[in-house]
């Protein structure tokens, strides 16, 4: 069983096809990464599989289910967490409340309760806790979270996601807008705690997907062009095609 | 001490010596005081239930009177014509409100922020319409009047105690008051709580986390409605009267002013802004008939020069001697999103 | 036969006054996300500024004229001082301020004109209702129509013929691309604002004959408005256009059916509009 699976996918906004037929499989445990121009699809194709988006038509599975018509959230329960492009936390909750809510996402029926007090519950307060400090964030944990700085955000971002224990996580360019040096930082953190889990991940800096993947699927005004390892997608003449044509007449 | 610790040993005090004054009110005031203060005691709760939907779940809602006023005609066309016993017309009130919101919630819940305050708005303004049409239910434009307040159940008649006096009936909805700020403040703080908060501040993000959000905004809507509900049901039992009035837009609006004016963050709010609000429109209304111009003007005021609210302002002087800062964007739960 | 033409004139004559007045609604949303709750008080202040012009002058033009002015008069001085001071404060801010415009303009219209009723007999030269077809055809009514639509041709034209209205679709369309571009969004508002207010009040002057003057005549048009807004999709004109008629049938056959319960006619389409799509009939999902 796949981790992910789609086929013939499709999404039209009207005349446009963003994602024009796409097939693809994506084993368990595997670091994919989402190559591409601008407006190639491959926001859309992220969208599409976190349920963000719904499909135009084809079929999407996630660990051999059939998600094509369910929504995001139940998604979110079959194992995909998803961080993304513009920083997408609770601005005014405290970090611990941040992080918190994705603790609290795991266990569905418990947080129909509306009398008991979370704010007394330790074990979910100390993994909280414990969260944060494996992305390496030193404040503390009744900061605010838009007192935060950009950098932190990120970080904050994917202690959320990482406390819903996903085994899928699909990443919308994680580092864009980073130095080199807090790219560096961001992608230590990724490679140490995204590892054994399923990640598709859409990048620009070639760097990281070099550090993070082991497959590279290429795509262009919305189909896959090529798909293989990162050494084979280097002397891949349509690969370079796509991005040099692409550079040249920016 | 922390500014934590400090903080909440000033709320606990407060509200004990709050307390202590509500029930010796009574005591002190006579006849109409009493039925004053029951008056505020009955909008501090309605601005408790809108504070529910407003605050910890960020749903703006423009005709919040709508539950105050069908709480209201419930309470009085269920003692006049089905039941003269407290508990069970209360109970029937609450259900049937909790119903209405529900269906009604399944409808403007669905719709983006700014669409689901014009639909609040509308709602409220139809069920005035209705109110004022109907003549067999509702007693049209004179509302009902002459509402006899219910009995207590026997067992509790036997103890000595009654609702019919002035008193009896404060101290019944200071119970109730109390009894509801009590369940509003554990609800904040709970897992539910928290997930309303989730919701408020990024709701896409709730959902992409596996929330069901639809289904919270809905209970917590419900909640919301009922409280207002049960407190329009007091209100016609004050005077014994029901009326459109209550269900008139501008209701809703002094229902919104009371719980900015308060401030939005703090669970004293709503009742500060409330008690506020009854306090200086008593007054005004006996001084001019164009009252509501200043409630327009302070409303514009409020929100233009000091958006926190009193109790944030209060707080601030009380703890840190600083000035207050300006809100940042995200104060406004949710714009963004839009 | 008759019967039904009456219907239809009084329908289409509701839906195209709702629909001049609700698209100045729809657009300021569109274009800054401001819900202007305070749109109601510039059809009634335009309605009673014009209606004491037309008494004292004896001129429906100079009155409607002076509608006209005054509500757009009014709609620049509440965006100047008010609106443009908490543009960055975030829709909810505005919603409130407006909202509390409304309570002041209200009070300020009893103040300066009491509470009683004012009416306005019809111009001399539309008097007249004749028998056409069976149908009892009012002579206003008609010129409401010609009014009406004569207002909602302008509009679209401008929408879709002149720079300026391209440049207000193209804001509404996406923001920021046309701030890239060099649009001035904020003065677009200001004279979309300014233009609506303006309609708004001209409205509310030409309705007098029909329904009377009184404070808070506004509420229940800007309620109307509201619905007309949300149900045809937030920003769309050709939505409100839409939903106009819609409305405006639905509160004509109301009155026929179920007299005072009419509104109810307007809540149910909107509910069953809402249910099925919830942005609204022409709405963008964003």
């Amino acid at each position: 069983m796949n981790a992910i699976d789609l086929m013939n996918v499709r999404k039209h906004f009207g005349e446009f096809q963003a994602v024009a037929g796409v097939n693809l499989a994506i084993p368990k445990r595997q670091r994919c990464a989402l190559l591409g121009p601008n407006g190639a699809g491959k926001t859309t194709l992220l969208n599409l599989i976190s349920g963000r988006l719904t499909l135009t038509q084809g079929v999407i599975k996630i660990e051999g289910h059939d998600v094509s018509r369910e929504p995001a959230n139940r998604r979110a329960h079959l194992g995909v967490g998803r961080s993304f492009q513009k920083t997408n936390i609770f601005p005014q909750l405290t970090l611990l409340q941040n992080v918190r809510l994705g603790l609290q996402a795991r266990h569905p029926k418990r947080n129909w309760n509306p009398w008991l007090s979370i704010d007394s519950d330790k074990a979910i307060h100390d993994e909280a806790c414990a969260l944060l400090q494996r992305v390496k964030i030193n404040r503390s944990v009744t900061t605010q979270a838009d007192a935060l700085s950009y950098g932190e955000q990120r970080q904050l971002e994917l202690a959320i996601t990482l406390a819903t224990k996903p085994r899928i996580v699909l990443l919308d360019e994680p580092t864009a807008g980073m130095s080199p040096t807090e790219t560096s930082h961001v992608l230590d953190l990724m490679l140490e705690l995204l590892e054994g889990l399923t990640v598709v991940i859409v990048e620009h800096d070639l760097s990281v997907v070099d550090s993070m993947a082991e497959r590279i699927v290429v795509m262009e005004r919305g189909q896959v062009i090529a798909d293989g390892t990162p050494a084979e997608m280097k002397s891949d003449e349509r690969v370079q095609n796509a991005y040099f044509k692409r550079a040249v007449h920016a | 001490m922390t500014e934590r610790a400090l903080s909440s040993k000033l709320t606990v005090s407060l509200l004990l010596v709050m307390t202590t004054l509500l029930g010796l009110i009574p005591v002190f005031a006579v006849g109409s005081g009493t039925e004053f203060s029951a008056d505020i005691l009955i909008y501090a709760i309605m601005a408790v239930g809108l504070y529910v939907q407003l605050s910890l779940l960020g749903l703006v809602n423009f005709g919040f009177s709508a539950f105050f006023g069908v709480g209201g005609y419930l309470g009085a066309i269920f003692i006049m014509n089905t039941t003269r016993d407290l508990f069970v017309s209360l109970g029937l009130t609450m259900v049937i409100c909790a119903l209405l919101a529900l269906l009604f919630g399944l409808v403007a819940l669905r719709t983006r922020q700014t669409a689901f305050t014009m639909i609040t708005l509308a709602f409220a303004q139809l069920l005035y319409v209705l109110s004022l049409a109907d003549d067999r239910w509702t007693g049209g434009v004179n509302g009902l009047t002459g509402v006899p307040r219910p009995r207590l159940p026997l067992t509790l008649r036997e103890l000595g105690l009654s609702i019919d006096s002035d008193a009896g009936f404060y101290y019944f909805v200071l119970v109730l008051f109390l009894l509801t700020l009590m369940g509003v403040w554990v609800l904040q703080r709970s897992r539910m709580g928290a997930v309303f908060a989730g919701i408020r501040e990024n709701e896409e993000r709730m959902t992409v986390l596996g929330f069901p959000v639809f289904a919270y905004k809905l209970s917590g809507f419900v909640i919301s409605g009922v409280i207002g509900g049960y407190a329009g049901y007091l209100n016609a039992l004050l005077f014994g009267f029901a009326g459109p009035g209550a269900l008139f837009w501008t209701t809703s609006g002094e229902a919104l002013l009371m719980v900015i004016l308060g401030g939005t963050t703090s669970l004293a709010g709503p009742v500060v802004g409330a008690a506020v609000f009854i306090g200086i429109s008593h007054y005004a209304v006996s001084f001019t008939d164009h009252w509501r111009l200043f409630v327009g003007i302070a409303f514009i005021a409020i929100v233009m020069f000091a958006p926190l609210g009193l109790v944030s302002i209060a707080k601030s002087r009380l703890m840190t001697w600083k000035p207050l800062k300006t809100p940042n964007k995200s104060q406004w739960a949710q714009e963004d999103t839009l | 036969m008759g019967i039904f033409l009456e219907y239809t004139v009084n329908a289409v004559q509701t839906g195209l006054l709702l629909f001049i007045v609700s698209s100045g609604l729809t657009l300021s949303f569109g274009l800054m996300r401001v819900i202007n709750m305070a749109h109601g008080s510039f059809y009634m202040v335009g309605a009673f500024l014009g209606l004491q012009v037309a008494l004292v002058t004896g001129s429906f033009v100079l009155g409607l004229a002076c509608a006209a002015l005054g509500s757009a008069a009014t709609g620049l001085l509440a965006e100047r001082v008010l609106f443009q001071r908490i543009y960055a404060r975030g829709p909810f801010a505005q919603v409130l301020v407006s909202f509390g415009l409304i309570f002041v303009f209200d009070e300020l219209v009893r103040i300066v004109w009491g509470g009683e009723i004012r009416s306005m007999p019809r111009p001399a030269l539309l008097t007249d209702s004749f028998m056409f077809a069976g149908a009892h055809v009012e002579a206003y009514r008609l010129f409401l129509i010609a009014f009406g639509g004569v207002l909602s041709g302008l509009l679209l034209w401008a929408l879709v013929r002149t720079p300026f209205g391209m440049m207000v679709r193209a804001a509404v369309d996406d923001r920021e691309s046309a701030e890239l571009l060099g649009i001035d969004v904020r003065r677009l508002f200001s004279a979309v604002f300014l233009l609506g207010s303006g309609v708004a009040g001209m409205a509310g002057f030409v309705a007098i004959p029909l329904v009377n003057a009184f404070p808070g005549m506004g509420d229940e048009v800007l309620i109307s408005a509201l619905v007309v807004v949300v149900m045809g999709g937030l920003g769309s004109v050709l939505g409100s256009l839409a939903a106009s008629m819609l409305i405006g049938l639905a509160l004509t056959l109301g009155q026929i059916f179920v007299a005072g319960y009419a509104p109810v006619a307007m809540y149910l389409v909107l509910a069953v509009v809402l249910l099925v799509s919830p942005n609204g009939l022409l709405g963008k999902a964003e």
